[in-house]
């Protein structure tokens, strides 16, 4: 088998995220976060300089500034200030959700490679696999973690799963549309931290698994 | 004349409306003189437009990118006449009316949604195409609904809007599927590219292979909108909660909703016998069960609403009969049965308005409309109860009025039918509803000879209508002008049908001769039954001169005007016989000591239900709203489990997207 360094780096991202399911410390989370997401501008890079494509670079480099530092940068400085230690953990134990998470991505191989998207040179079925395995990861993150802070987490996962898909299956999309999204994420996630010192000063806890009460 | 002035001068009206919503005390004065323009200015605009128009409305109003497209034949003229009518009639009354309810009434939202209504129910009339019929047909109903929620602090009243809504978007849901339906079949929305036949033919051309189904769907849609049994439920309760005025001019919309059978079914060459007999069955018995219930209602307003199932079920047998002879080739019996289900629509469009006003007048004078609170009305409100006294004829089918000639003329098609149709299962349906329909016609006189001899004869039953006084100038006027007009239209019935003859040259694709053929019987029997009613009053009925002496009270001390016969028992004999249906019972109780010779209190009350309402539709509702609190548990307000939803979701996606 032979990869393309941009598909190396979205398998490695793959993993990271994988990897990120087995801890329960919200640091260690944040850290495979920025990984993550800089392996993922560094996947956007290399298929840049495969398809000689400039206006990706500024892409790339706006992923890797924005989302993959300043987030991140974010989140810390709100970890602290809440004083987050570890996720107490919900629904399913971490290795166990682990050793599932690695039965999606297996299956998302299978589902790719039955999928219609004609795979040409650069929609590779590696691409759709990582994507597909990133999404389902974003939403198991989610689905075994109490702290909003996680969910958060969990979210931005799954959003670069999305991100993935459009990278390796469409070329791409216009560059002002991808800023857009980069833009967006980034205000969603300032929110986010901001709602959440709201609900630790009213309730003074942020466990999801609490807030049942709030439904109508 | 530039047809397409009529459907702006609509649009114009229903927007121009709008703002009158933002005035809580706006000017009724005012406003119904707009509303008498504006109905005026359309039936000229509609008389003086060259008939069989086509137009498209200007561009800037299509409906998202569709172009609306308007039409103007015969039958819409005929609709629209009688919608203007109706609206003037409704407008006079109203500034008389809405002075009583001062408080509670809301008059902007009352006019805007008034003239909202108005101009919508125009709009319905001449679309012709399926999305802007929809587009005003949902106008109509919201109007219509902002209107029955007049009294909205009233509890019933928001009972009833909410029942009302909930069937008018049933029956736009029907409606929309047969019209999808017919779109994917002919792939157009235009009325006139639409024919609902299956069995190809040189005269009536193509055929279209599973319109049966759409038809269905259509039919059942305006069967709801009609209030046809058993689909008449929200009617009862509608009326009844609406102001007088709203109630007649709704009156008119069961008429719409005829009217798109008849446009959309009729004119689209529907040849299938099964729903032909499905209409006549339906119809009869919608006929026979809104009178029969109209009979033991107590309040005017209940009754008139029953008494409307019954007569859209009369006019929607018409239209059965008129299909199933058509099937059958009989062309004769179908444009008699055509013209008496248009002309019965139109006249109780007119005589139904005109009662539904008159109690209007009577609730004003003695704030109910309870039959058991009134009595003697006679002499204090003269012209109201003569006009209600010729609308009570009318109902009742006596000549010269017009509701003799839409029902002489449905009996004419059934006869014809029965000697003409060669088939045992025709003649005996056609007879067996003859049948229905001579009890039914006995019953509607039982009915409103009730209604109108309790509430209008006789003395006083309380204060209220003891103090009771004539409506305004406005509201008399308006009586007076329908009751002339319920006189006019039976007495020049005649070209009243020749003007509906094209319409029923157009729904038969063939010169037909409905006038030629009951032309002359049509005034002879006139002429008959009127001079024979005259000779029964002068020979038998001799008008004698009036005795007053002392009733003797079995030593009771003074009989109170309480001891009348009251609607209940008027009614009960027949609710009798026909306790099994209504599910009807009298419970007596009498206390006292010596309860046998000196009784110190006597109740009677008759009970009746609804054996629909109770058995069908209540465990129906029951389920749905059993259905709808075990998919609310979904709801668990957990993230974790909304999350699990995601993800379950996301992969069955996927694994069944992958094999498209």
């Amino acid at each position: 088998m032979s990869f393309t360094p941009a598909e190396w780096s979205l398998i490695a991202s793959a993993t990271v995220a994988i990897l990120m399911v087995g801890s329960l410390h919200v640091r260690v989370n944040l850290f495979g976060y920025c990984v993550l997401t800089v392996l993922i501008s560094l996947a956007t890079m290399f298929s840049a300089i495969d398809h000689h494509e400039t206006s990706m670079f500024y892409l790339a480099g706006a992923i890797a500034l924005l989302k993959g530092i300043s987030i991140p940068l974010f989140l810390y400085w709100i970890i602290g200030k809440l004083k987050l230690g570890s996720d107490s953990g919900a629904v399913l134990s971490a290795p166990l959700a682990m050793h599932l998470n690695i039965g999606l991505t297996i299956m998302s191989y299978f589902l790719v490679s039955e999928f219609p998207v004609p795979l040409g040179e650069l929609r590779t079925w590696v691409g759709a696999m990582a994507a597909i395995s990133m999404v389902l990861t974003g939403i198991v993150l989610m689905l075994i973690r109490r702290l909003a802070i996680s969910q958060i987490i969990g979210f931005l996962v799954l959003e670069n799963g999305i991100y993935i898909f459009a990278l390796t299956q469409t070329r791409g999309m216009p560059l002002i549309i991808e800023m857009g999204v980069v833009l967006d994420v980034l205000v969603g996630v300032m929110i986010a931290g901001l709602l959440m010192f709201r609900i630790q000063s009213s309730f003074e806890h942020i466990d999801v698994s609490k807030l049942t009460d709030l439904r109508d | 004349m530039n047809p397409s002035l009529i459907s702006s001068l609509c649009l114009t009206t229903a927007l121009m409306a709008l703002p009158t919503l933002f005035f809580r005390k706006a000017n009724s004065v005012a406003l119904s003189l707009l509303t008498l323009m504006f109905s005026l200015l359309l039936s000229a605009l509609v008389v003086a437009t060259a008939i069989d128009a086509r137009w498209a409305a200007p561009a800037w109003l299509s409906v998202g990118s569709f172009p609306m497209t308007f039409q103007l034949d015969n039958l819409s003229v005929a609709f629209i006449l009688l919608l203007t009518v109706l609206a003037s009639a409704v407008a006079l009354f109203s500034p008389g009316y809405l002075k009583h309810f001062d408080e509670t009434v809301n008059r902007g939202l009352y006019w805007a949604s008034f003239l909202v209504f108005v101009s919508s129910m125009a709009l319905v009339v001449l679309s012709a195409d399926a999305v802007t019929f929809l587009v005003f047909w949902e106008l109509m109903s919201i109007s219509s609904g902002a209107l029955v929620a007049t009294n909205h602090q009233n509890h019933s009243v928001q009972k009833a809007s909410l029942i009302y809504l909930g069937a008018t978007r049933v029956a736009t849901g029907f409606l929309a599927g047969g019209f999808l339906w017919m779109h994917s079949l002919t792939n157009s929305w235009a009325f006139q590219d639409w024919h609902f036949i299956t069995n190809a033919s040189a005269q009536l051309g193509a055929s279209t292979s599973g319109a049966h189904f759409a038809a269905f769907l259509i039919f059942i849609g305006f069967a709801i909108k009609a209030g046809i049994w058993p689909f008449h439920l929200w009617l009862p309760y509608a009326y009844p909660a609406a102001p007088c005025t709203v109630s007649s001019l709704m009156s008119a919309v069961s008429k719409i909703a005829l009217y798109g059978l008849i446009r959309i079914l009729v004119l689209g060459d529907l040849d299938s016998p099964i729903l032909g007999y499905l209409a006549i069955f339906l119809g009869t018995i919608s006929a026979f069960w809104g009178v029969l219930f109209a009979l033991i209602q107590t309040d005017l307003k209940k009754t008139l609403a029953y008494s409307s199932v019954e007569n859209v079920g009369l006019i929607l047998l018409a239209i059965g009969v008129c299909l199933v002879a058509k099937t059958n080739g009989l062309l004769s019996v179908a444009a008699i049965a055509l013209s008496a289900g248009l002309f019965h629509a139109i006249g109780h469009g007119v005589f139904k308005a005109l009662m539904f006003l008159g109690v209007g007048t009577v609730q004003c004078a003695t704030h109910t409309s309870r039959i058991g609170h009134l009595g003697g009305l006679l002499k204090k409100m003269p012209t109201t109860s003569t006009c209600f006294l010729v609308g009570a004829m009318a109902i009742c089918a006596l000549p010269p009025l017009n509701g003799f000639m839409g029902k002489w003329m449905l009996y004419q098609s059934l006869m014809q039918n029965t000697w003409l149709s060669g088939s045992p299962v025709g003649a005996g349906v056609s007879l067996s509803v003859i049948c229905v329909l001579a009890l039914v016609g006995g019953l509607s006189i039982a009915c409103f000879a009730n209604a109108f001899s309790v509430s209008f004869l006789g003395e006083p039953r309380s204060s209220s209508a003891a103090r009771a006084f004539e409506g305004d100038i406005g509201s008399s006027c308006a009586q007076v002008f329908l009751a002339a007009l319920c006189l006019a239209l039976g007495l020049f019935a005649v070209p009243v049908i020749g003007f509906l003859k094209p319409i029923c040259d157009a729904a038969l694709h063939s010169d037909t001769t409905v006038a030629a053929t009951i032309h002359f019987s049509l005034s002879s029997v006139l002429i008959v039954f009127t001079s024979l009613f005259a000779l029964i009053y002068l020979l038998i009925l001799k008008p004698s001169k009036v005795r007053r002496g002392i009733i003797w009270e079995c030593g009771f001390g003074s009989v109170s005007a309480r001891a009348q016969v009251t609607a209940d028992s008027f009614a009960q004999p027949i609710a009798r016989i026909f306790n099994k249906l209504l599910s009807y019972s009298v419970t007596c109780e009498i206390e006292g000591s010596d309860r046998r010779h000196f009784p110190e209190r006597i109740t009677v009350a008759p009970h009746t239900a609804s054996h629909i309402e109770r058995r069908i539709y209540q465990p129906f509702l029951k389920l749905i709203s059993f259905i709808a609190r075990s998919l609310a548990k979904l709801q668990s307000g957990s993230i974790h489990l909304y999350l699990v939803y995601l993800c379950v979701t996301l992969i069955a996606l996927l694994i069944v997207g992958r094999s498209f």
